[in-house]
């Protein structure tokens, strides 16, 4: 393949690329095992803008995914979601948006296609690359073969590192295709080993109007990303990672333009930093710190020391500063497949080879092909019997069919509609009231005065009843009412008060938000699931209770709250990333007794429902599993709901709650929702892997595991041992052997 | 018949052993015996292997542990043998099939491991919702916190709405 020797800014990608995207996102990989998927979270290099003396720019463009929220999503784990919804959905069609289908591995599903809505989905390069320890995150792409095109534009120098730079022979490398065996020869030979400085993302849309065969693509556009905050929604961290370009030195030197004249922001050793600062005469390079391209397939990784710092004496000192420098051995053809295997999408070297359309027969156009273990190669010219798209034979579930899709939408939130019409202020009139409100109303009818006791008594004649009857319920609530109407006077049966207070409309929004929290993914593992992991959530006036791990983890959890203001009723709904997922009934409105009789009921209504509530949670105590949890509470059963409780049941003991347990002595617990969880401790034991190994199950043959292993289910085909010789093999095998 | 004298320290759960070879030399094996545990005889000059823990008999093609060595004092010592079928059939084992349910090396946290260790105390924390409408802690006597429902009536209601 001819190199494209364009090297084209970073400010305007031509015509068809539009805005390029950069793509700022942390690399938390710090293996360095060639064909492990790249943690996609990679901090990105700003480039300088003006073209390099010598730069040799490479051009690619792969075709990547597209969901419902997002064309492309790059997810370090497989519960986080951090973008947004993008302004390419536009150009999609409705039927673009509900046909996704991507292949790819679930840790809960298996492998095989699924349907991407809640099932997040990861590309392997090498699924035999697992860690013993428990805490590996796995990155992973979804992927949509009806797809956004992305293109990547990697733009390689041939040297970027100042003349005074120091090779140590100490390289932390996997393989080493080139090595540069001192100073001297690097100086010879850097010409020809050109250095990847950055790998810029241009995104631009294509939509698949070939049907499954993916044979045929209309280019569309380059969404109007905004790279100042990051396509997407996703967010260049300006302070802490983004480059910038700065032509002058502050320490009073000058730039040389022909050099990476880069420095970042605040630092830190997650960033690509590198360049040179000059110094009057004097040349100060800058250390290179990047754990960023490690993973990319078949290129070397050098690790060099280098630089050079001035003493105050002026002296030159040579220090060593730890930095990787990604670069390839000018095997070009080997970077589109390490890009494929690692995210997983058909990759195009060409734009012309995106534009047309056909994946199946084109040679600039790399297609991931899925051997029977899982790994994934790019080749070109990829037949559809060998497309993992189309290919439905999967060892996980071989009977999945692409083509047998849900056909129903999938949800990604279930918003609380406020109602247009409620049951406020339709026969009745309700009232926001303050405290100093409420006195007055309530000073002016029990006054004594003459002439307010005769209107009162004319009113008894009006109306045939005491007018305070007149008065339903008066309610103390945890929230001020959100309310805009003017004040108004209030009217008791026919009795004007001349007290004034803030009518509550029949559609005001009466929905509350309680706040969010993230319930944290600690383990990434079995043990973040129950009976390992619990959890708990407390909502004011509804009291603590045990929320499932299968419908929250891992997720951002809200709390929302809606009230009756005629009754004191309310209900909280607990949403899973957007989802409601929970309702609880509660009293949320403390009732306050407006007559002597009024006041005597509610109280005896409170009691009644303490006592009742008290058997109840008597019984469940008495009758709960016994358990080793210690500490976890619920609220008490269900049949309470109509009167607000703050019971609390221990899971083994019964809770003597006596007493008082009105909504108002749920004032003084606390206004604020929280999460309680509770997480298992590992015993860390040294050698555990030696001597007892990590659970797994994995099929293959057994020289292909290393270490200390446990086997079952053993096809032992051996000739010339006895059988009690096979038996005793297979024993020792079910017991443990090393490898 | 020609025995080889070993010393292996390897763990005997390993299946493909490493080995130092000590000494080749003729044994008469002894009685009637299962192909699994022989009893041989060495000469006493042959045997002078104070290390020998391990035998590889080429004629039954399998190697053993030397469980036991009973020496006649300048005459013949008895080596009595164990079958070491790991060794002995370690091509065929490294070739075989089977379904790995514990390794040190290919363990994955997709796996419910009820092996691992784990504290009987656990580790509680608790998480305040962040932002919340409740606003009792902050309240005055001036907050809008009340709402009286009053039995038809009105107040001064506005004009109807025309259609």
């Amino acid at each position: 393949m001819a190199l494209n020797t364009t090297v084209y800014p970073i400010q305007d990608g031509g015509e068809n690329l539009q805005k390029p995207y950069r793509w700022t996102v942390q690399m938390s990989q710090t293996g360095n095992t060639p064909g492990v998927p790249i943690d996609p979270t990679i901090y990105q290099k700003a480039l300088p803008s003006n073209p390099l003396t010598n730069p040799i720019g490479i051009n690619m463009f792969g075709v990547a995914a597209k969901r419902a929220d997002n064309p492309v999503e790059f997810i370090d784990n497989i519960d986080n979601i951090f973008y947004d919804r993008a302004q390419a959905d536009a150009f999609f069609p409705a039927e673009d948006i509900s046909d996704m289908n991507v292949w790819c591995e679930s840790p809960t599903f298996g492998t095989g296609w699924r349907n991407t809505y809640n099932n997040l989905m990861r590309w392997y390069s090498d699924k035999t690359s697992v860690s013993s320890q428990y805490y590996q995150y796995y990155p992973y792409t979804r992927i949509n073969p009806n797809c956004v095109c992305l293109g990547v534009r990697i733009t390689a120098m041939k040297y970027i590192t100042p003349d005074s730079m120091i090779l140590e022979e100490d390289y932390a490398t996997e393989t080493e295709k080139h090595t540069f065996q001192d100073y001297a020869s690097y100086m010879e030979e850097r010409e020809n080993y050109p250095v990847i400085v950055g790998i810029d993302v241009y995104m631009y849309l294509a939509r698949n109007v070939g049907s499954d065969s993916r044979t045929t693509w209309t280019m569309g556009f380059c969404g109007d990303i905004d790279t100042s905050t990051g396509a997407f929604g996703r967010s260049i961290d300006l302070e802490n990672g983004e480059f910038v370009i700065d032509t002058s030195d502050s320490t009073g030197g000058g730039v040389d333009p022909d050099y990476a004249t880069v420095h970042t922001i605040g630092g830190g050793s997650h960033y690509f930093s590198g360049g040179v600062w000059w110094i009057g005469e004097d040349q100060i390079s800058i250390h290179y710190e990047y754990y960023g391209l490690q993973g990319i397939g078949a290129y070397n990784i050098r690790r060099f020391y280098c630089g050079v710092e001035m003493t105050l004496a002026g002296e030159i000192l040579i220090q060593k500063q730890p930095c990787l420098i990604l670069s390839f051995s000018g095997n070009i053809e080997t970077l589109p497949n390490a890009i494929v295997t690692c995210y997983g999408f058909p990759f195009a070297r060409t734009e012309s080879a995106v534009q047309s359309g056909n994946i199946r027969n084109n040679d600039d156009i790399y297609v991931p092909t899925l051997d029977s273990d899982g790994n994934i190669n790019g080749s070109t010219n990829v037949p559809e019997e060998k497309d993992p798209y189309l290919n439905r034979n999967s060892t996980a579930d071989p009977n999945y069919d692409p083509m047998n899709q849900d056909p129903n939408p999938p949800t990604s939130d279930t918003p609380l509609d406020q109602p247009k019409l409620t049951t406020t202020n339709v026969f009745n009139k309700s009232f926001a009231m303050t405290a100093v409100q409420l006195r007055g109303l309530s000073n002016y009818l029990w006054n004594q005065n003459e002439s307010t006791f005769e209107t009162i008594i004319k009113g008894l004649g009006l109306m045939g009843t005491n007018p305070i009857n007149a008065i339903i319920s008066v309610f103390l609530y945890p929230f001020e009412i959100p309310t805009a109407s003017p004040l108004t006077e209030i009217t008791v049966g026919t009795i004007n008060t001349h007290v004034y207070g803030t009518p509550i409309a029949s559609d005001t929004n009466l929905i509350f938000d309680l706040g969010s929290a993230v319930y944290w993914e600690k383990f990434h593992n079995f043990l973040d699931y129950e009976p390992y992991t619990t959890a708990y959530l407390y909502v004011p006036y509804c009291g603590i209770f045990k929320i499932s791990n299968k419908e929250f983890l891992g997720k951002t959890i809200s709390v929302k709250m809606v009230v009756d203001v005629m009754t004191g009723s309310g209900t909280a709904i607990v949403f899973a990333n957007g989802i409601a997922m929970l309702y609880k009934n509660c009293k949320v409105g403390a009732q306050i007794g407006v007559t002597g009789e009024n006041a005597a009921t509610i109280a005896g209504n409170y009691i009644s429902a303490i006592e009742g509530g008290l058997n109840t949670a008597i019984s469940a105590g008495q009758s709960a599993a016994i358990g080793n949890e210690v500490g976890a509470v619920t609220t008490a059963a269900s049949g309470l709901t109509s009167f607000a409780q703050s019971l609390y049941t221990a899971e083994n003991v019964p809770i003597d709650s006596k007493g008082s347990n009105s909504p108002s002595c749920g004032a003084y617990l606390p206004q604020y929702c929280y999460l309680i969880t509770e997480r298992p401790e590992i015993i860390e034991v040294a050698d555990y892997g030696r001597l007892v190994g990590y659970a797994c199950c994995k099929s293959g043959t057994v020289g292909t595991f290393s270490g200390y292993c446990v086997f079952d289910n053993i096809k032992l085909d051996i000739t010339n041992a006895t059988e009690s010789e096979k038996t005793e093999i297979i024993n020792l095998l079910k017991g443990g052997v090393y490898v | 018949m020609e025995i080889q004298l070993l010393n292996t320290s390897s763990d005997p759960r390993v299946i493909s052993k490493g080995y130092t070879s000590l000494k080749i030399t003729n044994a008469t094996p002894i009685g009637e015996f299962s192909i699994q545990s022989p009893v041989l005889k060495l000469s006493y000059g042959d045997w002078s292997v104070g290390n020998a823990n391990y035998v590889y008999i080429p004629d039954y093609l399998r190697y053993y542990y030397i469980d036991d060595i009973t020496i006649h004092s300048g005459k013949y010592v008895l080596i009595k043998c164990r079958c070491d079928v790991l060794m002995s059939f370690a091509s065929a084992i490294l070739a075989c099939t089977a379904l790995c349910v514990r390794s040190e090396t290919a363990g994955t946290n997709e796996i419910i491991d009820r092996e691992l260790p784990l504290k009987p105390k656990k580790d509680i924390t608790v998480s305040a919702f962040k932002g919340g409408a409740f606003n009792l802690n902050t309240a005055t006597e001036y907050s809008l916190n009340f709402v009286l429902n009053v039995a038809g009536g009105a107040g001064t209601n506005p004009e109807p709405e025309e259609e």
